[in-house]
Formats: structure tokens, C-alpha cells, sequence
């Protein structure tokens, strides 16, 4: 929000800090000023000259020779400008000074353009008589500055004196940003009662003040509230033989300081007291008012209107129209149509202040796309105590700038209306709650600056009604703290009773997940919440695939392409791992941990499950068994003792047939791990062969056990055999480990699958897998007797399920 | 007698020195001191000997014997030292051939920030807690005294899912949760994503990441908060100095922002802090009574602070990322450097 200092001051008179002391301890009193600028930045010694004479120039006809008195003396000046005359009052920037920029140049500079003396054309100029634009300003800025020419003061200022101030154009203009829950500094009066209670200066605020009213506006004017919750207040007045014409320059200047064009008098007021008293106005001409009725109802569902700035909108029965007695003229709140629009000089008008519900007109511009001032400025929530000020003050300036005559009276649609309210004043409690010793009649006084009044006998603080936001007595104390200065509140550290500090379960194992990975070279990636439904797609999932079943989609998504809420993590990690390969990155590993959100039972308003995925994706060197390797390994450092199983038949349509399986612990299916099918791979543009695993991580927290179970150290002699044994090639070493298990009981301690051979001298279509097996009682030294006859008993066990012991045993030691 | 002795020992000496090989050094000691080797044979001769000069003899052989067994014993030595420097040496190595591939994975900057920034306030006695990022409209505005027509509704572009489940927009309904489970006195820590309406681009994602803290016990004060963030800034960012900005959250009163001397200009300005020398890094606040009592906690016994900041903010800050679409693209180049 862009205020000028000057239209500070004339509320705070008194207001006299330089600018960037003022930027600072506005911020430090809780409105950030971000930034401020000197309009007169480049402006130097420009005073007020008379053109004194004006001759052709000898060798160019588009020039002219002036003379001028400056006050100080006379200098002759060479300008293109054709519209000057002896008499005329002209700002003459002098030898040495500075302007903005010089006529015909593009764009300002930087620095401006310092003046010296310079001859042209052979002759000499002293001197440079200024159009508005070299002095920074825009003809907005000064409406009657002629176009293209030097600027020519239009009364009697005096020779001699600085025309950048006679012209009303030193100024600084201060950007605020206020907080948003303080909807009373998004006005110029607001934020001035604001800087004068930050000072500790006197406020004075507009008189508000009708010279004259007649007639009553009842007998013009009948208006209807049909919903009163999306439009708690709603005010009207009417006044009479409005004089159209150009706003005066102060008010011309101070819209266009806020980035408003300047219209006529009757925009340019409306727009005024917006700025000036937050509060938006439309006005109708109230000829066009079918019936003189004004009525605020719903649209109906289905219905159009064409706004003011031409376009026909779909309206429906969310939409709060105004109408007159024959059709709708406006979407209230957000802009009016053309119909009713006032043109013309000598009409009699209705000056509209209404207040509408700040979610109502959130919805509204959103679903038609409209933002306009009035809606934004709105939609930060009205004040429907601003609606009564700001129409009179319209009335007012309408009374004083456009000869218009203000008929008597109000109409006042007001359904609620909070003005100020009282609030509990405990100092000890404030002190308390800052841990500070603000004395009473300090804080008293800090309040009373901000518009607050102290009602002694009942020990209440009574608030401006134009602070809303303050209802309770810690919002007192926020507001003292404030004034008081933050940084005279001393820093102290919490006595808490003492507190452990710790890390949820779930959190723990997500750790041991990251440094798991991290050791096996795999980074972290994060990625978006939001999928694309083509995901599904993409990965081959069947139409009845629970992954495309349990997606939830956003209501209002930013677009398509993150729409829904993934019920996969695997989308997402193709695509990361795609982009690196694009960009030639030879071995990626990447792991995520993140959410996948399954939808429960939304009709009843049951949040989403969400699932922490801890997946891992790799391409280049890692290959199935790599991974499968860190997920075992993960299993044992969460406490999952018992063995995995790794079940081929898990089903994955975007994993290859052959190289997938599911994880299998304890019975429950806790992940799956795989290669990515070639077709998926191809639709992510990646050319090597991509392994996968995902694992579930609420299954892994729930078997979870991180006590430490120690057994002591087993000294008794360890016995080692080395068996190969020859089976068909097509049956899984999970069969044979698990028969080996199973028929050597306790004794065996260790087995380890030293080699899978196949090819000669094996007949064709089987193979021999090689074990380390090594024997440790726990209560005795094992005799080679029993080793062998164990190894007898297992190799029997072995041999009853088709797996044949190959050429006897070997190995041995112990 | 004697001379073949003699000869026997100074040819086994004359070997001894010649063999080449430990093969043939076990070779000749077989043949000198092996059982039937030619010590042992003449031992075997003894037995021709007189009866008086046997034992003198006898001894004179056991003598040679152990000298020369001595003498084996220092050659076999000698040469398992050479021949293990000559092993040595042929197995020398190129020293200079380039390292073997050992490569740690990288932690995600967001996830190093917000790591580090728990493990602070663990070591605080604070407790680390969770909650979901789907969340009920109640806990993410309602209960933070944020009612539907209130001006941060329209600031924070809400992702909804229906009218009263969204994609929360702020971590601060995990303090809701916590008040709402625990008694004080609460130390908590908080952590996770949320999600706004916003396209991705250079400053804003619609999908990012905020940490939360939450302080409740009797006694608690804005001198506290100012003194844990004080705390905070130092350890987090090495920050020399803070800054408290008045500020306005519907559910802290008072509430605050706080800046701290810019980390790449330490104060001067610079492009990082837009010249102002200042970076703002957190919105804190005292625990609105009303948000305590909403949450069933008695304002009247206990009062409380709490404070939230944005992940990618601080990573920003602190590496000077200029792109936030960098943290989400998750290039190997990228990721690599943290």
C-alpha cells in the first residue's frame, strides 16, 4: 500500500522525522515499511521564472529564444516548446541544477541530467524551461499541464521561489506493509492514526461535515436486503445536479501516488474515499434505476450478466446480484454494468456503501475470475462501521467539488453492525504475559494513542470501532508491547518443568531408513504431494487397480497435472530418474521418504491414510539383488528379526513378470521390489534397466522392536562343511535354504549360499548351489561323529524333496 | 672315521651356502640330518668303532649335528626373508590408479534444515511430533481463531479437498493436535509439509515445508520466546543479531516476525536481503488465550509461545539457492553438493 507523506501529514501536522527514521520505527511498531521514495529524487534548483520575451531562433525555426527573470537575475533560454508568451510563469531549471530527465529522452535516468550552460545552434542557453515529464511526472500527476510543452503556472506564485514545491510535487511516497489482520491501516486515515500514536503526535481526523442537505432521500430511493448475511450493511444516499468536470490537482495527485488514473470529479471521489476511509462507493445514475429500488438478492443458477468491463459472466445462486426493479445492474461487491453508469453532467445520483461477507466475495471473484480493487480490498473483510463514514464523506466532497446538492438522510440496510466493544484492562496480567514492568499509566497511554479510551470506574478498556481485530485483553497487550518497543521486552529462557526430549518411533525408523540408504550411495530426493491421474496410466494399472481406486482428487487443483494426491510413490521416482538420465548422469541411486495418501471415507469426513513410503530407485550399477540386499538389511537394523520372504507372485503390472517380488514378512505383505517393466521404462524415456523397491513403512513401525537382545559368546569348537547339492534349475534357492534350515535344526548355526553353477559337466536344465554351513552347539563341543551324522540326516531330508547331494560332501575342518 | 665326518659336515656347510631354494635347502638337510641321512648312517658305524672311542666319537657327531642343524635353521630364515621381500616386491602397486568408487548418498537440503533445527531443540528437551497433512478446516483455521471470513484465508490460497478437509497450509494445526493430547507442561517440535495455491516458480511452491514449535507451562512468557529464538538464531544461522518486528497471527498475540543480520552480507545488504541487511526468518507469537482454551487448556493457569518458519526459506538463505524449483528437480549435480 503506496501512502504520501504529505497526505499523512495533513492528518498529523506535526509529523516532522526524516524519512528513513520514519520507515524504521514504523516497522518496529508492527508496519513494515518496504520501501520509500523522494518524488523529487533529481529535482534541484528549478525555481518559478517569468518569460520575459520570446524571439524565433536566428538558425532554427522549431526553436524559440527566451528571456526570463528568475528572481536572481535574467538568463535566455532555448526551448522547442511552442505554447509560451511574455508574462507566463514557468519552473527554469538553472545552470548546475538537476532534472529528472531532458525532453526526448526515452527513459529517466538513474541520476538525473545535471544543467549547463550550452550553446545551441549558435546560441547561448542558461538554462532549461521545464515540461512536467523533465521533471519526473506524468501529466496524470498535473492536470493541466499542456502536452509536450513547458509547463505554465495557471495563478500568481511568486518569481524566484522552488516551483517543484509550488507545483505540490516534493513528496515522499512510503509503501506499507501492514499486517493483514489490520484491516484499519489498509486506509490512509487508519494508517495515519496509526504514525500518530507510533510518535506519540497528535491525530486529526477529516471533518466530516454536510454544508447543507434537502429533502429526504426515502422519497427518491427505496432499497431491499434480501440476504443479509452475505450483506450485513448496506447504506445509500442520494445526491442531486452533480457538476462533472476534472478533480482538483491535490486529489488527482494523491490517487495517482497510489497507482489510481485520475477520471472526474465523481470517480476520482469515489476512489478517494476508498483510499482515504477504506470504504468502496459506486455510484448510479438514479434515472436508471427502473422503479428507484435497489434490491440485493441471489442470482438464479444458470443466468449471465455483462460486467462494466464488457464481459458476459455466469452467475449462479451463490452470486449476490443488485438489482432495480426490472433486472440485475451489478454483481455486489464486484463491479457494476454499463447501464447504470453516470455520463453526463446535471443528474441526480445514488451513491452506494455496502459491506458484504469477506468469504462471500473470496468465493465470488474466484469462481469468475474477477479481481478488482474493490473486491480485493473487500475480500480482506469490511468494516461495516466504515460504510456511514465513508458515504458522507463522498456526500461531502461531492458537496464541495462538484456543486451537487446532498439530500437528507440515509438509508440504512444494517442487519449487524459491531462497533466498539469493551475489554477487561489487568496491567499485572499484561506485565505477566510479556514478563515486562510496564507501568499502568504507561500502557494507559500507549492505548489511549491508538484511539482507545480507559473507562476508570470499571477498569475497562473501551476500543475504536474500527478495530476489530481487538477483542480480547490479549490483543491489549499485544498492542502495548508494540508501542512500548519489542526490543525494550528483555530475553529470557522458558523455566519449564522438565521435559524429555525425544523422536517419535516412526521418526527414528525414517532416520535409520535415510542413513541406511545414504550408506548404499542412494541420495535423497523430494517430490511433490500432487500426481497426474495419467500416472496410472503409465505404470499399466488396471482400471480397478486400488492405487487408481483410493486417489482423492483436489477441488480447486493448480492444473491437471497435480490434480490428485498420490496413492504411489513410484510415479514420481520414474520421473526424477528420467530426468537424470536425460541429463546423462550414467549410475543414479535416489531413495524418497514421503506420503502416499489412500482415500477412507470422505462422505463421512475421514481424513486420508497416509501411508510414509520409503522408496528407493536406481539405475546404472544397482541391480535386484543390490537392493533387495538394503531392504534385508533394513529389516534387521528396525528389529524385524524374522526372515523376509520375497514372493514372485506380487502382481505389479509396471514391474517386470519376471524380476518382481513381493515382501513377504511375518506373513503380511510389507513392500515389493523389482525391476521396471521395459514398456514403463520406455514411456519415461529411460534406456537402462531400472530397479524398484517400496516398502510400507507403517507395516515396518508396528513389527518394529529396537530392544538389544545379547547372547553372550558361544565358546564352543564351530564345525564348517562345504555341500553342493543338484537340483532343476527352474526351483528357487528360498525352497532349498528353508529345507536345509528346516532338517539341520539348532546345530547349524551359519548358512551362506556360496555358489549357483550351471553348464557342463551338469546335465541341461539343472544347477548346483554350494553352502557354507557351519555347526555350533550351545552346550558342548560337537564330535565329528555328530557332525557327520547330522550332515547324514540333513542330506537325507534333502534328498526325500528332489534336492540331490552332489558328489558327497566336502570341505571340512573345525 | 674322523675324515669322513669331517667331509660329511664340510659339505653340508658347502651346500648349505649353495642351495638356492628353500626346496632344495630341505633337499640337502634330508640328506645330511634326515633318518637316514648321512649323520644318521654314521651313527649307524659307530658300532665299528672301538669300544673306548664310541663315546667320544658319538658325541663329536651329536655335536656336528646340532651345529649344522643351527646352521639350517639361520639359512632357512635367511632365505623365507628374502624370498618374501622378492614377493613383495613383485606385488607393488600403482599407488597413483584412481580411488575405488565409494560414494555415500546425499541428504536433501530441506531434510538437513529440518534435521538440524529438531536435534537443537531436542537437546532443548523438546519432544518431535507429527501430524497430517490432509487436514480438517477446524484444526488448520478454526481452531487458530482464523473464522472463514477472516483476511489470512484469502492470503493463504487453500488446495481444499471438500468444504471441511484441506491440504494444510501452515504446520501450526499440529500445535492444535498436540494441546488437544497433552498436558502441559508441552515442549514440542514439529515438522512437515504444506501446500498453498501457488505455481512453482523461483520463491514459491505449492508444495513445501514448514517447522513448528510450541512452549506451554505455567509462567510462560514473550521474554521467553524472545530468548528461545534468540537461542535458535545464534546455534541455527550463527546470526550476531535479531530482530523483533510486531507482527499480527490471529492465534499469537502478541505475535512477531523475526529478522536476523542477513547470513551472506552479515548487515551491510546485499542482493540476498534486498539491501534492507536484514533477513526475516519466522512469525512467532504468544498462544492466543482463546486458541489455549479452544484446545482445552485453562489460559487462566497456563500460557504458552510458539513459532513457525519455512524450510526452503532458511535452505535458501543458507546455501543461497536462488531457484526453489531447484529443491523439487532433484538432480544427481545438484543433490551431490550437500
Amino acid at each position: 500500500m503506496k501512502i504520501t507523506l504529505s497526505w499523512i501529514k495533513s492528518y498529523v501536522p506535526d509529523l516532522a522525522v526524516p524519512a528513513q527514521e520514519f520507515a524504521d520505527t514504523m516497522t518496529m511498531s508492527g508496519t513494515k515499511v518496504t520501501g520509500w521514495e523522494r518524488t523529487d529524487r533529481n529535482l534541484e534548483k528549478i525555481v518559478i521564472g517569468r518569460v520575459l520575451s520570446c524571439e524565433g531562433h536566428p538558425a532554427a525555426e522549431n526553436l524559440t529564444v527566451c528571456r526570463v527573470d528568475t528572481g536572481s537575475g535574467e538568463i535566455q533560454c532555448v526551448t522547442a516548446a511552442e505554447n509560451l508568451k511574455p508574462g507566463d510563469l514557468v519552473p527554469v531549471a538553472l545552470e548546475g541544477g538537476k532534472v529528472v530527465r531532458l525532453h526526448g529522452a526515452e527513459s529517466e535516468s538513474e541520476d538525473g541530467v545535471r544543467i549547463c550552460r550550452e550553446t545551441i545552434r549558435g546560441v547561448e542557453s542558461q538554462g532549461v524551461l521545464c515540461s512536467v515529464e523533465e521533471l519526473g511526472f506524468t501529466r496524470e500527476a498535473v492536470a493541466d499541464a499542456p502536452a509536450y510543452a513547458v509547463y505554465v503556472f495557471g495563478e500568481e506564485v511568486p518569481i524566484g521561489a522552488d516551483a517543484v514545491k509550488a507545483l505540490g510535487l516534493s513528496d515522499v511516497i512510503f509503501t506499507f506493509e501492514p499486517a493483514s489482520a489490520r484491516r484499519d491501516c489498509f486506509r490512509v486515515v487508519g494508517m495515519a492514526r496509526e504514525v500518530a500514536a507510533v510518535f506519540g503526535l497528535d491525530f486529526r481526523a477529516p471533518d466530516v461535515k454536510i454544508a447543507a442537505e434537502e429533502g429526504c432521500v426515502d422519497d427518491y430511493l427505496s432499497v431491499r436486503v434480501r440476504d443479509g448475511v452475505l450483506c450485513p450493511r448496506y447504506c445509500a444516499r442520494v445526491v442531486r445536479n452533480v457538476r462533472l468536470g476534472p478533480s482538483p490537482r491535490w486529489m488527482q495527485q494523491r490517487l495517482v501516488s497510489c497507482g489510481i488514473r485520475p477520471v472526474n470529479n465523481l470517480v476520482d471521489i469515489t476512489n478517494y474515499v476508498m483510499e482515504e476511509l477504506g470504504q468502496p462507493i459506486l455510484a448510479f445514475d438514479l434515472e436508471s434505476l427502473a422503479g428507484h429500488t435497489l434490491t440485493l438478492e441471489r442470482a438464479e443458477d444458470g443466468h449471465q450478466f455483462r460486467t462494466l468491463d464488457g464481459q458476459l459472466r455466469n452467475v449462479d445462486a451463490e452470486t449476490l446480484m443488485l438489482c432495480d426493479a426490472r433486472r440485475a445492474i451489478g454483481i455486489a461487491g464486484l463491479m457494476g454494468g454499463n447501464s447504470t453508469k453516470v455520463t453526463e453532467s446535471g443528474r441526480d445520483i445514488v451513491l452506494e456503501a455496502a459491506c458484504f461477507a469477506g468469504a462471500y466475495l473470496r468465493r465470488i471473484s474466484r469462481k469468475l475470475h474477477l479481481r478488482t480493487e474493490i473486491s480485493t480490498r473487500s475480500a480482506r473483510g469490511l468494516d461495516a462501521t466504515y460504510a456511514e463514514e465513508g458515504l458522507n464523506r463522498a456526500c461531502q466532497l461531492l458537496e464541495q467539488l462538484a456543486d451537487a446538492q446532498v439530500v437528507g438522510g440515509m438509508i440504512d440496510e444494517c442487519s449487524t453492525v459491531v462497533g466498539s466493544k469493551r475489554i477487561e484492562f489487568h496491567p499485572q496480567w499484561i506485565n505477566h504475559h510479556l514478563g515486562t514492568t510496564i507501568p499502568e499509566e504507561e500502557m494507559i497511554s500507549c492505548l489511549e494513542r491508538l484511539g482507545f479510551s480507559y473507562d476508570q470506574e470499571n477498569g475497562d478498556m473501551i476500543t475504536p470501532p474500527d478495530r476489530q481485530d481487538v477483542d480480547t485483553e490479549a490483543e491489549l497487550a499485544g498492542e502495548i508491547a508494540r508501542l512500548y518497543g519489542y526490543d525494550r521486552i528483555p530475553m529470557t529462557i522458558p523455566r519449564v518443568e522438565t521435559t524429555r526430549g525425544s523422536f517419535p518411533r516412526k521418526m527414528q525408523i525414517e532416520n535409520i531408513a535415510r542413513n541406511l540408504a545414504e550408506f548404499h550411495g542412494y541420495s535423497q530426493i523430494m517430490t511433490f504431494s500432487f500426481d497426474d491421474p495419467a500416472v496410472f496410466d503409465r505404470l499399466r494399472l488396471p482400471q480397478d487397480a486400488p492405487e487408481r481406486q483410493a486417489a482423492i482428487r483436489i477441488h480447486n487443483p493448480l492444473n491437471e497435472e497435480n490434480s490428485i494426491l498420490r496413492t504411489t510413490s513410484v510415479g514420481h521416482m520414474l520421473e526424477t530418474l528420467a530426468l537424470n538420465a536425460r541429463r546423462k548422469h550414467r549410475h543414479v541411486r535416489f531413495y524418497e521418504l514421503a506420503n502416499i495418501y489412500l482415500t477412507r471415507d470422505l462422505e463421512k469426513n475421514e481424513l486420508p491414510d497416509e501411508r510414509m513410503q520409503f522408496t528407493l530407485g536406481a539405475y546404472g550399477r544397482d541391480d535386484f539383488f543390490d537392493l533387495k540386499g538394503i531392504v534385508e538389511e533394513f529389516l534387521r537394523r528396525t528389529g524385524l528379526r524374522k526372515t523376509l520372504v520375497c514372493d514372485p507372485h506380487v502382481g505389479k503390472p509396471f514391474l517386470h513378470p519376471g524380476r518382481q517380488a513381493a515382501l513377504v514378512y511375518d506373513g503380511c505383505v510389507i513392500g515389493y521390489l523389482g525391476e521396471v517393466h521395459p514398456r514403463v521404462t520406455e514411456v519415461y524415456g529411460i534406456s537402462s534397466r531400472v530397479t524398484l523397491a517400496v516398502l510400507d513403512l507403517p507395516e515396518i513401525v508396528k513389527r518394529s522392536d529396537f530392544t538389544l537382545h545379547c547372547q553372550g559368546l558361544n565358546r564352543h569348537v564351530r564345525t564348517v562343511r562345504d555341500l553342493s547339492f543338484l537340483v532343476e534349475d527352474r526351483r528357487p534357492a528360498g525352497d532349498i535354504e528353508a529345507a536345509l534350515r528346516n532338517a539341520a535344526g539348532p546345530w547349524l548355526e551359519k548358512c551362506e549360499l556360496e555358489e549357483v553353477y550351471q553348464g557342463a559337466p551338469l546335465p541341461a536344465g539343472s544347477k548346483s548351489l554350494t553352502y557354507h554351513l557351519r555347526f555350533q552347539a550351545e552346550d558342548r563341543d560337537l564330535s565329528g561323529e555328530e557332525v557327520r551324522e547330522l550332515i547324514q540326516k540333513i542330506t537325507a531330508a534333502l534328498e526325500r524333496e528332489g534336492i540331490r547331494l552332489r558328489g558327497g560332501a566336502a570341505g571340512g575342518g573345525s | 672315521m674322523s675324515d669322513r665326518l669331517n667331509a660329511i659336515c664340510q659339505n653340508a656347510a658347502d651346500r648349505l651356502q649353495s642351495a638356492v631354494n628353500r626346496k632344495e635347502l630341505t633337499d640337502v638337510r634330508r640328506e645330511i640330518l634326515g633318518r637316514h641321512g648321512a649323520l644318521a648312517q654314521q651313527m649307524q658305524e659307530l658300532r665299528s668303532l672301538p669300544e673306548e672311542e664310541r663315546a667320544a666319537f658319538g658325541a663329536r657327531i651329536n655335536r656336528e649335528k646340532r651345529l649344522l642343524e643351527e646352521a639350517f635353521a639361520r639359512r632357512e630364515a635367511e632365505m623365507a626373508e628374502q624370498e618374501l621381500a622378492e614377493r613383495l616386491a613383485a606385488e607393488a602397486i600403482d599407488v597413483t590408479l584412481p580411488a575405488a568408487k565409494i560414494q555415500d548418498g546425499h541428504r536433501h537440503p530441506i531434510t538437513r534444515i529440518m534435521e538440524e533445527i529438531q536435534n537443537l531443540f531436542i537437546s532443548m528437551g523438546y519432544e518431535v511430533v507429527e501430524g497430517p497433512e490432509v487436514e480438517y478446516d477446524y484444526y488448520n483455521f478454526e481452531a487458530l481463531n482464523i473464522p472463514d471470513d477472516h483476511p489470512l484465508r484469502e492470503e493463504q490460497d487453500t488446495l481444499i479437498i471438500n468444504p471441511n478437509i484441506l491440504l494444510r497450509t501452515q504446520t501450526t494445526p499440529i500445535e492444535i493436535r498436540v494441546m488437544e493430547r497433552q498436558r502441559p507442561p508441552i515442549c514440542a517440535i514439529a515438522s512437515g509439509r504444506v501446500f498453498r495455491s501457488q505455481e512453482a516458480g523461483a520463491v514459491s511452491s505449492p508444495n513445501f515445508h514448514q517447522i513448528e514449535g510450541l512452549v506451554i507451562d505455567k509462567n510462560i512468557t514473550f521474554s521467553d520466546l524472545k530468548g528461545t529464538m534468540a537461542v535458535f538464531a545464534r546455534n541455527m544461522l550463527g546470526s550476531t543479531r535479531v530482530k523483533f518486528r510486531p507482527y499480527k497471527y490471529p492465534y499469537n498475540e502478541p505475535s512477531a516476525k523475526m529478522d536476523v543480520t542477513c547470513f551472506h552480507c552479515g548487515g551491510k545488504g546485499c542482493p540476498v536481503c534486498g539491501g534492507e541487511g536484514w533477513v526475516e526468518i519466522l512469525g512467532c507469537g504468544m498462544i492466543h488465550p482463546r486458541v489455549l482454551s479452544m484446545s482445552g487448556i485453562d489460559p487462566e493457569i497456563y500460557s504458552g509461545f510458539g513459532f513457525g518458519l519455512d524450510v526452503e526459506q532458511i535452505a535458501m538463505l543458507k546455501w543461497q539457492i536462488d531457484d526453489m524449483r531447484l529443491l523439487y528437480e532433484n538432480d544427481e549435480s545438484f543433490l551431490a553438493q550437500f
